[in-house]
């Protein structure tokens, strides 16, 4: 069963890898283009800046999911390394699950808010809303499959 | 009210929960306590966070840093630095200062210098006599500074949090920087010729004119980011674009020194970063929406002029609160967390937002290496491969002094200002 989880969770982490790298290559290219052509053609396109930023936004979110799994999330373990190796493993188990009860709310409140949005349109792209919100459900699921599959420790 | 979130937050942090996490729960403990909010304020305000088109300058500016840093060009900045500053009393040390003042020049985040220039020099530094100590404590004390020194991702967050003008943040940061440059040199020189530490020779003019260009087209891309802001060629998400593309050009067509791997690794070593500091800035988007529907800003606004005595002592309760808070969360979560609070007061009480954000930055910068726990030192320690604990005996002096000059900017804005209105900002 963890074996299986395991070889998902891996398959996961490199298709993760792949759309985080490639949205963060496309917002530089999206934003380097919206400044050649303001001044080669004199035509500020109007959707780029839209654009970038709703990519920014899945990259940040599958980021964040990546740093769950290399565990680099920004935090203060000083004093609970002071702990005895007894309380430490489960003060680190009280974190850990404390993490994926945040994931587990982000699915369901995420999923919650795009359903709401699927009718809301973006002013530029004329994309659904809701395309840009599914990164928080779909990130706080990578989240649950990384931290079930690795460690006791967030 | 305003205590409780607070409280769940600190609580949770020290139990080792991620900070974003912690600010996740606190936002959503509040909102279930209270009647008729929908738990769809979370994404939502997660998202309004992360929603802006100047923060895209982060993960750019973080991007140009790790391409830089791979790319053959912080070595090049290193020798020229070398040719320039070497021969001065403590000849070594000089060099690591100069050369952060060039490097951080280029790149935006302080994690990436202190791997930069300590990769570089602390193993130079210790051949040449210096201890490891010394010589992580010298590394640690130049990308203190170097915060200072634009562009820096910590300023984009001010300036979006704030809403301040990012170039003429960038452009008013200069002075102060150089300032602490010089003030640290002073020092360096000064300990040199006590304990007899030992100097290179002085580069012969051929030299030093190699070496500048060598480093020309490096250097040549800060005036292209500063200036192409000022003349409002671009903004600053845009010159972070232009960034990238700048040492892309230069790490694979001019040096040939970027593989496929290092570049595919660069991309998503930025978009985990991206993502572990967008993350707490959408959460904390959360916490101060929470806050602001349960009044705390005003209670607090109401407590701190209680306090009295204006500005002065203002900044001084600034710089107060933000060495610890930033050794405990790093300084870009606490820039996050304290910005939309502390901002609006220090503006009510007619503090310019440019010297105030100036401050902050300052500050920050020595906060994240405060020993025991700020994590750019312990960076800077396994860079050396030093204990912390055996490095802050080296580092505490140069801390003072970085300190002191902190305060002196804070009680004297013109500091900051002067070179701004010089401009035209």
């Amino acid at each position: 069963m963890l074996g299986a989880l395991k070889k998902i969770n891996r398959y996961l982490v490199t298709l993760e890898t792949a759309l985080a790298g490639g949205l963060l290559f496309v917002v530089f290219l999206v934003v380097l283009t919206q400044v050649l052509m303001r001044y080669l053609f004199g035509w500020p396109n109007p959707w780029s800046e839209e654009l970038s930023r709703f990519c920014f936004i899945w990259l940040s979110m599958l980021g964040a999911a990546l740093a769950v799994e290399r565990k680099s999330h920004f935090g203060f373990d000083q004093v609970v390394r002071k702990l005895s190796p007894e309380k430490y493993r489960w003060v680190r188990r009280l974190a850990k699950v404390t993490v994926a009860a945040v994931s587990a709310l982000l699915i369901v409140s995420g999923l919650a808010l795009v359903h709401l949005t699927g009718g809301q349109h973006s002013p530029a792209l004329d994309v659904p809303m809701s395309w840009v919100y599914a990164s928080v459900p779909v990130a706080g699921f990578l989240m649950l499959i990384h931290l079930s599959s690795g460690e006791d420790s967030p | 009210m305003g205590a409780l979130p607070f409280g769940i937050f600190a609580l949770f942090v020290l139990l080792g929960v991620p900070i974003a996490f912690a600010l996740i729960i606190a936002g959503a403990l509040i909102l279930l306590g209270a009647e008729g909010m929908p738990l769809l304020i979370i994404p939502q305000q997660i998202v309004t966070g992360m929603d802006s088109f100047p923060m895209l300058a982060v993960p750019l500016f973080i991007w140009a840093g790790f391409i830089m840093d791979v790319g053959g060009i912080s070595r090049r900045l290193v020798e020229l630095a070398g040719s320039l500053v070497g021969h001065l009393p403590g000849g070594l040390g000089q060099v690591v200062v100069v050369s952060e003042v060039f490097f951080s020049g280029v790149s935006g985040s302080t994690s990436a210098d202190a791997a930069a220039i300590g990769g570089i020099m602390v193993p130079q530094l210790t051949a040449k006599g210096y201890s490891r100590e010394r010589a992580t404590a010298i590394v640690s004390a130049a990308c203190a500074m170097g915060i200072l020194i634009p562009p820096a991702i910590v300023m984009v967050i001010f300036g979006v949090m704030g809403n301040v003008s990012i170039g003429k943040l960038f452009v008013a940061c200069i002075p102060p920087a150089l300032l602490m440059a010089l003030g640290l040199m002073g020092q360096i020189g000064w300990q040199a010729r006590r304990h007899n530490w030992p100097k290179a020779e002085r580069a012969s003019g051929a030299t030093i004119r190699r070496a500048a260009t060598e480093a020309m087209l490096p250097l040549f891309m800060i005036v292209v980011i500063l200036g192409g802001i000022r003349i409002g060629l671009f903004t600053p998400t845009e010159a972070a674009a232009v960034a990238v593309a700048y040492s892309l050009i230069l790490a694979v067509g001019v040096y040939r020194a970027l593989s496929w791997t290092q570049f595919k690794d660069s991309l998503v070593q930025t978009a985990v970063v991206s993502g572990m500091v967008l993350l707490v800035v959408g959460a904390a988007r959360l916490l101060s929406w929470v806050f602001a529907v349960t009044l705390v800003p005003q209670d607090l606004a109401v407590m701190v002029m209680g306090i009295g005595g204006g500005q002065t002592a203002f900044l001084l309760f600034t710089i107060i609160i933000f060495l610890p808070l930033g050794a405990v969360l790093e300084g870009v979560p606490a820039v996050v967390l304290l910005t939309p609070i502390l901002l609006p007061l220090a503006k009510q009480l007619g503090i310019d937002p440019v010297h105030y954000g100036t401050v902050v930055v300052a500050t920050q910068g020595i906060s994240v290496f405060m020993p025991p726990v700020g994590v750019s030192l312990l960076v800077a320690c396994s860079v050396g491969r030093v204990e912390p604990a055996a490095v802050s005996r080296h580092l505490w002096p140069y801390l003072v002094l970085m300190l002191a000059f902190t305060l002196l900017i804070a009680m004297v804005p013109e500091i900051v200002l002067f070179l701004p209105k010089l401009i035209g900002y």
